[in-house]
């Protein structure tokens, strides 16, 4: 799901780095409000925690590859506007160091895994349960928030590959960027995350969730 | 050694978690080895320029012109080259994991310097 260079035209990542600047400049406000000095540590481990389960590349035999991000359980504990900088100084990491995702795409990737997943987990959670709901539900909302929240992502990826053949076409009439309409974009993104990814995602998401819940229920930011 | 940063992540309640991240570069190898196992390729839409036409018989032209914008300095996490032996390939792909994990701690620190959060009560 990390875009790279050359796939998207500048009138789709320009808007995007915009709006992923804006978003953060929220985010700095919000986590300055409302964290504690002493979830710092944790904000380094949510970001290593996430840079790392995405090195961990899942195949579909003869196929494509994908991961999870590790964002959906971190919006659970830490709330999303944590996940969001945590995740998003892995993705730039990710970008700058390792050329994983491409600089010009930084804004999409970003706004793809360090926002939509969050926030998407966050509300999933939520709609399925509350901090009195049973521990059986409560594992039921943290699977779904996971598996919904990468899905989420991805369409919105599939999205911003989809419409690039729409949006810049060379005088030739041949796409300048990603060269997938959206009738193949959009699919194929949806339905590997659909039927394989988002599982990874739902997973990691209900066990780690699993242990925060019998060691460190009072931890745990979206049941407070 | 003990630097300044590190003080906070060895008091105790941290260990756990360090030894999680641990455990995690330790495995993340895997995420090479399934992959070469299963015979799967690239991510959708995460192909290099010449793999695109192939695809579709055409190279884009803006695509072509901004694919090559920026050379990271470990491109894939791969320290050494692309048929190096799959053993020596997972010993890089974990030193790639560490240099990454060890970068963010340095700059999520740095970032809580920056930004005065509220105090532990």
């Amino acid at each position: 799901m990390h875009i790279p260079d050359g796939y998207l035209s500048p009138q789709t990542y320009v808007p995007l780095l915009g709006l992923f600047v804006a978003v953060a400049a929220v985010a700095v406000k919000k986590v300055k409000e409302k964290v504690d000095k002493k979830l710092v540590p944790f904000l380094g481990m949510a970001a290593a925690f996430s840079f790392l389960i995405m090195m961990f590349n899942l195949p579909i035999p003869g196929g494509t590859t994908g991961h999870a991000v590790g964002a959906a359980i971190i919006a659970l504990l830490f709330g999303p506007w944590v996940s969001f900088i945590a995740v998003s100084v892995a993705l730039i990491v990710q970008a700058l160091v390792f050329g994983d995702g491409g600089i010009t795409a930084i804004g999409a990737n970003c706004i793809n895994m360090a926002f939509i997943i969050p926030f998407v987990s966050w509300y999933v959670f939520r709609i399925i349960a509350n901090k009195n709901a049973s521990f059986k539900r409560m594992s039921v909302a943290a699977f779904m928030a996971g598996y919904l929240s990468l899905n989420a992502a991805a369409i919105a990826a599939g999205i911003e590959f989809g419409i690039q053949p729409l949006i810049a076409v060379g005088t030739d009439g041949n796409p300048l960027y990603a060269p997938y309409p959206l009738s193949i974009a959009l699919p194929a993104m949806a339905l590997e995350h659909l039927l394989v990814f988002g599982f990874a995602e739902a997973i990691v998401t209900l066990i780690i969730f699993r242990y925060f819940f019998k060691h460190n229920k009072d931890f745990i930011e979206v049941l407070k | 050694m003990t630097f300044f940063f590190m003080k906070p992540i060895l008091m105790k309640p941290y260990q756990k978690y360090i030894i999680f991240i641990g455990i995690l570069l330790v495995l993340c190898p895997l995420g090479l080895i399934l992959p070469h196992y299963f015979k799967a390729g690239d991510a959708w839409g995460e192909w290099s320029v010449e793999s695109v036409k192939q695809q579709t018989g055409h190279e884009p032209v803006g695509m072509k012109k901004t694919a090559g914008i920026f050379s990271a300095p470990i491109p894939d996490y791969s320290l050494g080259k692309e048929n190096d032996p799959l053993s020596k390939r997972s010993l890089n792909y974990i030193i790639s994991g560490l240099i990454g994990t060890g970068i963010i701690l340095i700059i999520t620190f740095g970032v809580s310097k920056l930004m005065p959060l509220k105090k532990e009560e």
